[in-house]
């Protein structure tokens, strides 16, 4: 009896010097129906497969109403309209959703495609801009809960087919300008018949289309002017899907990287003159290691690696890899998707929106990526709506390389856009996924609390700012203030950390703005949301 | 009705797994085609075909671990064929398994692909001897625009700038990524010989023979292609072009009046067969070609500048500028458009304002002669004589090393002081 106690007893103590990790596979519940979040993406499919029927479409995590919790706006294609839900969790305290189109005037009703969120006239509320399938638009926050459409008057006409869009202020003037990609020509009167290997239509590839070019638009106090063809852009573009804009080369200004579908991926390296360079041929983020180029789509940018730079993950076509481009610290890149094992799936989806995100706080950021197929899945073939596939999550093992954790709980789905944020303000980090044809899903992370975290929101931060966590006897973690990336869709601009099970003594925060201010702060606690204001903080009570 | 469907399906299944898989691989039905290979493996476990071709099968599939399980089961079986090894050598490299990637790709020898992926492993564990593997892929095979890829981006790490310079221009020259295609693949064979009697491969290989520049080749692949597929729409299209740019015009026209007859709202078949009209000036006709193709895609901007050029063949000046202008709209450094409005406006004494276009057109890099006179003339219009004369000395090097004699006499009218200018 006793030597059975003993052994008990040691196996206890085993337990708790190795806390148990959650399978961050398994902890990903989708809430949106109980949650109020009902809403259904319809492409309004016809018989003769048009394109835009299956690119389609994005969605936001914003806090619109500047309450403190993220509220989700849900792109439609066709009649019905966006949707703008607004999250009750603060100050009711329970996460529900009110669906709050018709009060904020948000319900744009285009081909729409995707959304960018940012705060282009400065006034500390979050505008949106929407892309489309036909004319984009540019709503601006009142600050009162409602939103006006200043299209027109922002001087933005682009009736083309545009798909990602980021706010970013490349000229460093203090406001923020605005990119959108392109992606084809097509037109429904010139639509191409297509077949799949068996015969039966199918959507084309978009080679049958000749690519747009992007398109930048520089803020001039509230107007946006084109300025695409001075800046340069238009020496290189292809059929743009993603886009992301991050300090690439470390130089301090912003860089646009676009994910091209079937063509040459650009890394546009701001010349600090109101121009830009491609230089993704000699960065190696044009074509993979074998020199190929991708049916690019989302982006996921981040530093993964925790050394200080920008790290890519662009999501692919069923039949290629997703490809991870490592940042050697100057914006030259190497694609090291087979040493992180990144290729090692159980079954390949086609990968349209993507994050890294540290689902389980363990201080290395997993990545998630939302599948969906474009043509028709073989074994699916006699279905009404042959293309979905299964989500996937990959965990970052200690920053050696990655391993997929099953996401078995989930249905297959034809999914689109992804947006990361802390939905519930419980310290772990959710995702929005917008599915084509399908209903949107709010998953929620109910890991049990594997590591302490911090979440840093930082004021009138435009989109660039770093955000340093220094701890001591520990690398620091660099992450940026960003909504952009992924596919069509906009995330939490709070910046998060996992910090792993011990958080380490007296940590610093340090902040950097893209016009090279820099605060540091002494961090008060951990596993709370620390605001920063320039030049001192305010501290929320923490929710752990 | 039913008895056409049930016969061929019977005769399907009376087909062996192996034929049906061929079949299928080669109509590129390849998750249909996995389990049928695997069929045939079980029914001839000693025929090294079957596991073979399902690696080819796995490994475009991306699915590396299971093409190194079956193609190193069909090494094991044929341990002569280089084919075979090549590809295991790429299976393991793909699964991560680099130091077995090398050893198979050592084994193989000297053959391009094998030194390719010999030097990609060595690479990856960050040998740099993996450089002189690439630089004798390149040698031995130059159009073989991966390995000039790797090896670019192997010079690049290795901090020899101009050296990795030389390769990425050798990559854009060759970007075909294919290893030099083998004559000792027997067991592909099969699938490359079902896929003649597809319209889809003939018409790949003929935009193939028209990147080389053979027009003639890639006109017979296209004709082949309708042989196979009287309705193949696609070829037709290209048919228009290609026998356009042979001057062959009436051919050119019999395929645009059969495309139409498929599907008329094809707005390349109206862009091409415009392009055709317009060399032969029948003006009308072309104009109605190009306006025919922006009513269907009104983001055309070959078509509009063809359109705005074709305007002012007719005399309709002021009706080009509208589509000059639109081009640029929709493109905004389209090069050609930037000219034709540029020109357009020198031609109306605006000199100042052709400038900035002819400055958008004549760009470094350029190497259109044209756009260089276009811009030294603008620019002796404004009365920048350095300018003109630095841009007239570049269009007429240019011209004449691309042997446009007529065009350096003109740029030598007009600029005499520019003929003899020395870079």
């Amino acid at each position: 009896m006793k030597k059975a106690l003993t052994v008990f007893a040691a196996l206890l103590a085993g337990c708790s010097a190795r806390p148990t990790r959650p399978e961050p596979g398994r902890i990903l519940r989708d809430v949106a129906e109980v949650s109020g979040l009902r809403f259904r993406h319809d492409p309004h499919l016809g018989r003769e497969h048009h394109l835009p029927e299956i690119m389609g479409s994005g969605a936001a995590l914003l806090d619109y109403d500047s309450d403190g919790d993220l509220d989700v706006y849900l792109i439609q294609s066709g009649p019905g309209g966006n949707r703008m839900f607004r999250n009750e969790l603060v100050p009711g305290g329970q996460l529900r959703f009110t669906d709050v189109t018709a009060q904020t005037a948000t319900g744009h009703s285009g081909y729409d495609m995707g959304v960018a969120t940012g705060d282009y006239d400065g006034d500390g509320n979050t505008d949106l801009f929407v892309t489309a399938f036909g004319p984009s638009a540019l709503y601006r926050n009142r600050g009162n809960g409602t939103f006006e459409d200043v299209t027109r008057a922002s001087g933005i006409s682009d009736a083309r087919w545009s798909t990602s869009a980021a706010f970013l202020d490349y000229d460093k003037d203090g406001d923020l300008d605005l990119f959108t990609a392109a992606y084809v020509d097509f037109t429904v009167k010139g639509n191409v018949p297509c077949f799949d290997a068996s015969g039966a239509r199918d959507y084309c590839n978009p080679s049958v289309y000749r690519p747009l070019p992007d398109r930048l638009y520089r803020n001039d106090n509230g107007k946006f002017v084109d300025v695409s063809a001075q800046a340069g852009l238009g020496a290189a573009f292809g059929n743009g899907l993603g886009v992301s804009c991050a300090d690439f080369d470390g130089d301090g200004w912003p860089d646009i990287f676009v994910a091209n579908d079937g063509n040459a991926n650009q890394l546009w390296i701001n010349q600090r003159d109101g121009t830009f360079r491609d230089t993704a041929l000699e960065a190696g983020v044009a074509y993979n290691a074998d020199g190929a180029a991708q049916a690019g789509m989302g982006i996921a940018t981040a530093d993964f690696d925790n050394d200080g730079d920008e790290d890519l993950f662009v999501t692919h076509l069923a039949k290629e890899t997703n490809v991870l481009y490592v940042n050697g610290g100057k914006g030259v890149f190497t694609d090291l998707t087979i040493p992180f094992r990144l290729n090692r799936v159980a079954v390949a989806g086609t990968g349209f929106g993507t994050a890294w995100a540290d689902f389980d706080n363990d201080g290395f950021l997993d990545l998630f990526i939302a599948n969906g197929a474009v043509t028709a899945v073989e074994s699916q073939r006699g279905e009404p709506y042959p293309y979905r596939q299964r989500n996937q999550l990959f965990r970052n093992e200690a920053g050696k390389w990655f391993r997929e954790a099953p996401l078995a709980a989930l249905p297959l789905e034809v999914s689109r856009g992804a947006a990361i944020g802390d939905i519930d303000n419980d310290g772990d980090l959710d995702v929005l996924v917008s599915n084509n044809n399908g209903p949107a899903r709010l998953l929620l992370n109910d890991s049990p609390r594997a590591g302490h975290w911090l979440r840093v929101r930082v004021e009138k931060a435009p989109p660039g700012t770093r955000v340093v966590l220094h701890r001591p006897g520990m690398p620091p973690l660099w992450r940026r203030v960003h909504t952009d990336g992924s596919y069509l869709s906009a995330s939490d601009p709070r910046v998060h950390f996992g910090l792993g099970a011990n958080p380490g003594g007296p940590s610093r925060l340090e902040v950097i703005r893209p016009s090279g201010a820099r605060q540091t702060i002494l961090v008060p606690g951990v596993d709370r949301e620390i605001a920063v204001v320039a030049p001192s903080i305010k501290i929320k009570p923490g929710n752990p | 009705m039913p008895i056409l469907p049930l016969l061929l399906m019977v005769g399907c299944a009376r087909q062996p797994p192996g034929q049906r898989a061929l079949a299928l691989h080669a109509k590129e039905e390849l998750e249909a085609a996995a389990p049928l290979y695997r069929a045939a493996r079980e029914q001839e476990p000693n025929r090294a075909q079957w596991p073979y071709l399902l690696g080819v099968l796995h490994l475009t599939l991306k699915q590396s671990h299971a093409a190194v399980e079956s193609l190193s089961a069909a090494s094991r079986l044929d341990p002569v064929a280089v084919p075979v090894r090549l590809r295991l050598a790429r299976a393991l490299f793909e699964s991560g398994d680099i130091d077995a990637a090398e050893r198979v790709a050592r084994q193989v020898g000297a053959d391009p692909e094998a030194l390719y992926w010999l030097g990609r492993a060595l690479l990856a564990r960050g040998d740099r001897s993996g450089i002189a593997y690439l630089k004798q892929a390149c040698s031995s095979a130059p159009a073989f625009g991966a390995a000039h890829y790797a090896l670019a981006v192997a010079l690049r790490d290795a901090g020899d700038a101009a050296g990795a310079a030389a390769e990425f221009a050798q990559f854009r020259a060759h970007p075909s990524l294919d290893p030099p295609v083998r004559s000792d693949d027997p067991y592909m064979e099969e699938v490359t010989r079902l896929r003649e009697n597809m319209p889809l491969e003939q018409v790949r290989r003929g935009v193939q023979a028209e990147l080389a520049g053979n027009l003639e080749e890639s006109a017979r692949l296209q004709r082949k292609a309708l042989e196979l597929d009287p309705n193949f729409a696609q070829a037709h299209i290209n048919l228009v072009s290609l026998y356009g740019r042979l001057g062959r015009v009436p051919e050119a026209e019999r395929h645009y009046r059969a495309a139409l007859a498929i599907n008329a709202n094809q707005p390349e078949l109206h862009h091409n067969f415009g392009v055709v009209a317009a060399s032969v000036k029948r003006l009308d006709d072309a104009a109605a070609a190009f306006r025919r193709a922006l009513e269907i895609n009104p983001y055309h901007a070959d078509a509009m500048v063809n359109l705005g050029q074709v305007f002012e063949w007719q005399g309709r000046w002021p009706e080009a500028e509208p589509q000059y202008r639109e081009a640029i709209r929709a493109r905004p450094n389209f090069r050609l458009a930037h000219f034709q409005l540029g020109r357009w406006l020198v031609a109306r004494g605006r000199h100042r304002e052709a400038l900035s276009h002819l400055g958008q057109a004549a760009v470094e890099g350029e190497s259109n002669a044209l756009f260089w006179f276009g811009l030294a003339t603008a620019s002796a219009g404004t009365g920048d004589r350095a300018g003109a004369f630095r841009a007239a000395a570049r269009a007429h090097r240019l011209a004449a090393a691309s042997g446009q004699r007529e065009l350096a006499e003109a740029i030598s009218a007009q600029f005499p002081a520019a003929a003899g200018a020395t870079r």
